[in-house]
């Protein structure tokens, strides 16, 4: 009996516990989770300061949310007449319901602030360049799709928030010239946010978006493998080129760790901090303000001033020109090295753009009052 | 963190053992605390959910049903009303806190007692209900206040609750309607006009377009007119039922101290003699007052009905007219809304005031703040605070105010606030609902029709839910309680049945036809299902009267001018009362239609007796005052 | 070249596998509490059906709502389940009896299987009536197949 379960076991896990170098590099290979991993990584690599580890933390958030998203929908009903009283059945009936939505909740929060740090890490470290644009146009494209993941969850409560959040989002979709009207309809599958509108969030929620952001996010793994790994600097790479350390176990104890951390972190937040609720929605009462989540106020700040230009062509004009980025950028000098003078005008410009949408975000935040008008103590 | 910088490292740093290993344990821990709440958490049960209502309530978490104390749980069991329905608070919630307070995300917290009266209206949604007072008396009055002709019905001529201003300038003076405008109440204490806050240019304008009005032709009061023979009209038809004189009387109609200085005489004169003319909508009834009696009542107030004082209050406010401010004038009396209580030929009211449906829909948190004081705890409270005092929520400060304020009463204030809060529509299923104005009477027509026309019996009376409340027993199925013969004498010779109360019918001066047929018509259709009691075998009238003393019917009742004034008197009752009725009163109280005599049943022999005896109280009524016969 | 320390076995690394088994105890047990929860936004078990006027004397009324058979007999009335014991289709009234469209069980007049794969007879259920005169069934009541709900 022992000997048949220990072939079972064998025939699924080949290596065993690797012994040395040798089978340790074997053991990443071989193994469809590990050989995401190259078996060898440069010891400059594995610093903290070469990552500040946003990435891994990102794709740690994602897989919490995809678990806490499971969970979630088997309680979740996604229809006006339910969906409201899931959450409060999440709440107060449903174990564990409120710490799973919590989870869920602060989770996504993060994920959106680090995948928008991860990003402008990596621009400043120009890793965007040369041989990495592929990645960085999958990575712009990972930002888009967890914009879109949270913007798509936010309807999903179906409160006041959600409710007033999608229709002032939906409104700033129609503003775009000539098809503007139509792709409102599009998103919303009717003329206003209603039942339509939920079952099309729901389904781009929980189906289209993460089988979406889970296959570009294999393809920006592999490539970051495919690319040679991460960028560093000139200086390091000749270091390293002496000397390589096997990822089993230098690279996967460190991954282990941190993704330990921000698991033990995201769950003591959600223990503590209990996600926002409001009001079940009303289409027939506008809270004053409607505010979009936090991350499209900056976006909603731009829109007060004019719909389109503020909300539909700058928002667009900065994830196409980041796109776009690494195809003009065709420099070498200071790849690898944070701040380097060589880029000075590069990282200044885009450091002026990404705080720019910084500051617009802050003062739709905390700076907009009743009416949209500015007030200068926060709410 | 970079504890492994410099050479290529070969070996894990300790420092990831330690990070790795407490991590883990954090990660037990915290997921442990999660377990531990959950452990600790009471299973929910008692989740009742009708779905007709919108709610899934769950408050048997923590209450248990079958203690609910009260007669009103017996007709509204939880079963099939819920908790909310009646109480509010968040249904879903299992926590006190959430159950019972305002929480972010469900504003609404456990009704206070007036909003659950206004839950009795959500399905009452007409009518009186005898658990819910402050919602009773707040329908009634947002009637008489006239509330309809600026929210929601203004182009409704029943929901006029002013005289029409037409011929306004025949009937008083300048100097009245501009004390009236500024300050209604020293002239009537129980005025009906809210107060519009008017600047003396408003009233002057007002006052000049008013003046702009014709009025119908009116007649010039004849020569001999005696004020001591309009004195005894006015006592004899008793006016005082529904007009206050010399400070008493009732309050239905306005009162006749100082009619004498504020009316014109011709006006007076004409209004009396043919009030219908004059007045088409007017509450009074037309009770044929002669030409001459009609000059005694002239001569009456024009010498009596006068301030004790030389001069009327409202001399002060003599002064010449203005004519050039008439079209401003109109222009006021269309945007304040006029229109809406009073008639005026050729205007056409519009509404000027929120729709209080609308109005009843918003949460307690979205109501206006006032600009002092306290902000309103609910909406009943607001509306109460806003019906009397506009002013406390007006931010605009503009002048002349869109909304007056009403002289009411705290009670009767809130009243109005659970009665207007209790409009807006639930969206409750069908089979909650109970509308009793569903089928109102329907006044008759034809020569019946005319006679209640004439009489304007409706003012007093209630028939099928609707009419007033003077009388104070509906007169649904007085056809099954009365004799014919008895009605007919009544409708024309008025006696009064009830000591105890102050309201008499009027003489309206009926004729011998008109009041067979209005009694004829009463005795065939204003019925109601006889309760069935097997007729009394013939019984012992001596045996009767001693058991009528001990019974202490007298306690209530009076016979030949001994006795209680609680009951109607009872001399008399056996030409009055029909017999089965009169039978099933005696036999089974408690299933007579208005539940009279509560549950002071008779045996039957008894009750025979007892019948025998009152049938032959047929002695001609007693008159107040008058001596017993004997 | 030195060999990676690849083999920790430190009380510190043993400490982490013990806790990071200990949450897949814990997390496993969550799951199992949250697949459970006391939700239920089902009909109630206790219906109300017609009122005692609305069955014909000696006939055998089938209530959709309620998926039970209602009887009023010379004794009484009786609901009987027509729910099929054996995999729960809605048996149909034959000629004689009641039969499964599903799996061909078949039952007599009184619910007692006469054939088929259904293991047990049908179900009787409670009865009772309100003060309005409407019958009330309880699905989650059986009862004695001799019960009879008297009309007087």
């Amino acid at each position: 009996m022992r000997a048949l379960l220990r072939r079972v076991f064998d025939s699924f896990w080949r290596l065993g516990w690797p012994k040395d170098e040798r089978a340790a590099l074997k053991a990443v290979l071989a193994s469809l989770f590990l050989h995401i991993h190259p078996p060898k990584v440069r010891p400059a690599s594995l610093k903290f300061t070469a990552t500040l580890t946003l990435g891994l933390v990102s794709a740690v958030l994602l897989g919490a949310l995809t678990l806490t998203g499971l969970y979630l929908m088997f309680y979740y009903s996604p229809h006006p007449t339910a969906a409201y009283r899931s959450m409060k059945d999440l709440a107060f009936v449903v174990p564990f319901g409120t710490v799973t939505r919590n989870l869920h909740r602060w989770g996504a929060h993060a994920m959106v602030f680090l995948v928008t740090l991860h990003m402008l890490r990596v621009y400043l470290a120009g890793g965007h360049r040369a041989p990495r644009e592929a990645n960085w146009v999958a990575g712009v494209g990972l930002w888009v799709l967890t914009l879109a993941l949270s913007f798509t969850g936010y309807l999903l409560p179906w409160d006041q928030l959600a409710f007033w959040a999608v229709t002032v989002g939906a409104n700033m979709v129609a503003s775009i010239p000539f098809a503007g009207a139509h792709l409102r309809e599009l998103l919303l599958g009717d003329t206003a946010v209603g039942e339509f509108a939920l079952l099309r969030f729901y389904v781009l929620h929980c189906v289209v978006l993460p089988v979406a952001i889970l296959g570009l996010l294999g393809f920006h793994l592999f490539r970051v493998r495919k690319d040679g790994g991460l960028v560093v600097s000139e200086q390091a790479q000749a270091k390293s080129r002496e000397r390589l350390i096997p990822a089993w176990p230098h690279l996967l104890y460190r991954e282990a760790v941190v993704t330990l951390l921000t698991v033990v972190v995201l769950m003591a937040a959600s223990l503590w901090l209990d996600a926002p609720l409001e009001p079940e929605a009303d289409p027939g009462r506008t809270p004053d303000p409607a505010k979009a989540p936090w991350y499209f106020l900056g976006v909603q700040e731009l829109a007060h001033y004019s719909a389109f230009w503020g909300g539909v062509f700058i928002p667009a004009a900065v994830v196409l020109g980041f796109a776009a980025l690494p195809y003009f950028d065709r420099d070498t000098a200071g790849t690898g090295v944070y701040f380097a003078p060589e880029r000075r005008r590069a990282w200044a410009l885009f450091l002026g753009v990404m705080l720019f949408l910084g500051v617009e975000t802050l003062i739709g935040t905390f700076l907009r009052g009743p009416g949209w008008a500015l007030q200068w103590s926060p709410p | 963190m970079s504890g492994d910088s410099g050479d290529a490292p070969t070996t894990v740093p300790r420092w990831l053992d330690w990070a790795f290993g407490l991590s883990a344990v954090a990660l037990a821990l915290l997921v442990g605390i999660a377990l531990q709440r959950e452990v600790s958490r009471p299973v929910v049960s008692g989740q009742r959910v009708l779905p007709s209502l919108g709610a899934v309530d769950r408050c048997e978490h923590c209450h248990a049903a079958d203690r609910h104390p009260g007669t009103l749980a017996a007709t509204h069991p939880p079963e099939r009303f819920g908790c909310t329905t009646c109480h509010g608070g968040q249904g879903w919630a299992v926590t006190a806190d959430a159950a019972h307070r305002a929480q972010p995300d469900w504003e609404r917290p456990l009704f206070t007692p007036a909003e659950r009266e206004v839950a009795c209206g959500r399905c009452h949604v007409s009518g009186a209900l005898a658990g819910a007072p402050a919602l009773t008396r707040g329908r009634a009055l947002l009637g008489t206040l006239g509330c309809a002709a600026c929210h929601d019905a203004p182009d409704d001529p029943d929901r006029r609750t002013g005289p029409p201003l037409d011929g306004l300038r025949d009937q008083v003076t300048p100097a009245w309607v501009r004390h009236w405008l500024m300050d209604p109440a020293s002239l009537d204490a129980r005025h009906r006009m809210p107060a519009f806050r008017l600047s003396t240019e408003s009233v002057e304008a007002l006052v000049a377009y008013l003046w702009t009005r014709p009025g119908p032709a009116l007649r010039a009061v004849p020569e001999g007119g005696d004020a001591d023979r309009g004195r005894t009209a006015v006592s004899s038809r008793r006016c005082a039922t529904c007009h206050a004189i010399e400070g008493r009387g009732g309050d239905t109609a306005v009162s006749l101290d100082h009619s004498g200085a504020k009316l014109a005489p011709a006006w007076l004169f004409s209004f009396l003699t043919a009030p219908h003319v004059i007045r088409p909508r007017t509450a009074m009834p037309d009770i044929r007052l002669t030409d001459a009696e009609a000059a005694d009542v002239v001569a009456y107030a024009t010498e009596q009905l006068v301030p004790d004082t030389a001069l009327p209050p409202w001399t002060r406010f003599d002064g010449p007219m203005q004519p050039e401010r008439a079209p401003e004038g109109a222009r006021l009396f269309a945007e304040l809304g006029c229109a809406g209580c009073h008639t005026v030929a050729g205007v056409t009211p519009v509404p000027t005031g929120v729709r209080l449906a609308d109005l009843s829909r918003r949460r307690t948190s979205d109501l206006p703040r006032p600009t002092t004081g306290e902000p309103a705890a609910d909406l009943p409270s607001y509306v109460a605070r806003k019906v009397v005092a506009p002013a406390d929520f007006d931010t605009t400060g503009a002048e002349p105010a869109r909304m007056p304020g009403f002289a009411l009463s705290p009670e009767d204030a809130q009243a109005v606030g659970v009665a207007v809060s209790a409009l807006a529509p639930a969206a409750f299923g069908a089979e909650y609902i109970r509308d009793a104005a569903k089928a109102p009477f329907a006044p008759p027509v034809g020569e019946i029709g005319g006679l209640f026309e004439r009489f304007r019996c409706l003012v007093c009376h209630r028939i099928g839910g609707r009419g007033g409340d003077v009388s104070r027993v509906p007169l649904d199925g007085a056809g099954t309680r009365m004799q014919r013969a008895w009605l007919a004498g009544f409708l024309k010779s008025p006696t009064t049945l009830r000591m105890s109360q102050a309201e008499r019918m009027p003489v309206l001066g009926l004729t011998d036809p008109e009041a067979e047929a209005l009694a004829a018509w009463i005795s065939l259709t204003l019925t109601s299902d006889a309760p069935a009691v097997d007729p009394l075998p013939a019984g012992d009238a001596a045996k009767g009267r001693a058991l009528y003393t001990a019974r202490r019917c007298g306690e209530c009742h009076t016979v030949s001018g001994e006795g209680g004034m609680q009951g109607p008197v009872l001399d008399g009752v056996g030409d009055r009362l029909r017999g089965e009725y009169l039978a099933a009163l005696l036999v089974d109280p408690a299933r007579v239609i208005e539940r009279r005599h509560g549950d002071r049943a008779l045996p039957s022999g008894e009750a025979a007796d007892v019948a025998a005896y009152l049938a032959g109280l047929r002695a001609a009524p007693a008159l107040p005052g008058s001596a017993p016969p004997q | 070249m030195s060999t990676p320390d690849l083999e920790r076995r430190s009380t510190l690394f043993r400490l982490g596998v013990g806790s990071l088994a200990l949450v897949l105890g814990e997390a496993a047990w969550a799951t199992a509490r949250f697949a459970r929860a006391p939700l239920s936004y089902g009909p109630p078990l206790e219906r109300r059906l017609g009122r005692l006027s609305d069955y014909p004397p000696g006939a055998l009324t089938y209530e959709d709502g309620a998926r039970v058979f209602v009887r009023r007999g010379p004794d009484g009335v009786q609901a009987i389940s027509a729910v099929c014991t054996h995999l729960g289709c809605t048996v149909r009234r034959a000629a004689q009896g009641f039969v499964c469209p599903c799996h061909g069980s078949r039952y007599d007049d009184a619910g007692r299987v006469v054939g088929g794969p259904a293991p047990s007879d049908l179900a009787h259920l409670s009865l009772k009536l309100d003060a309005a005169g409407h019958l009330h069934v309880d699905l989650g009541q059986p009862v004695d197949p001799g019960t009879r709900l008297s009309e007087g």
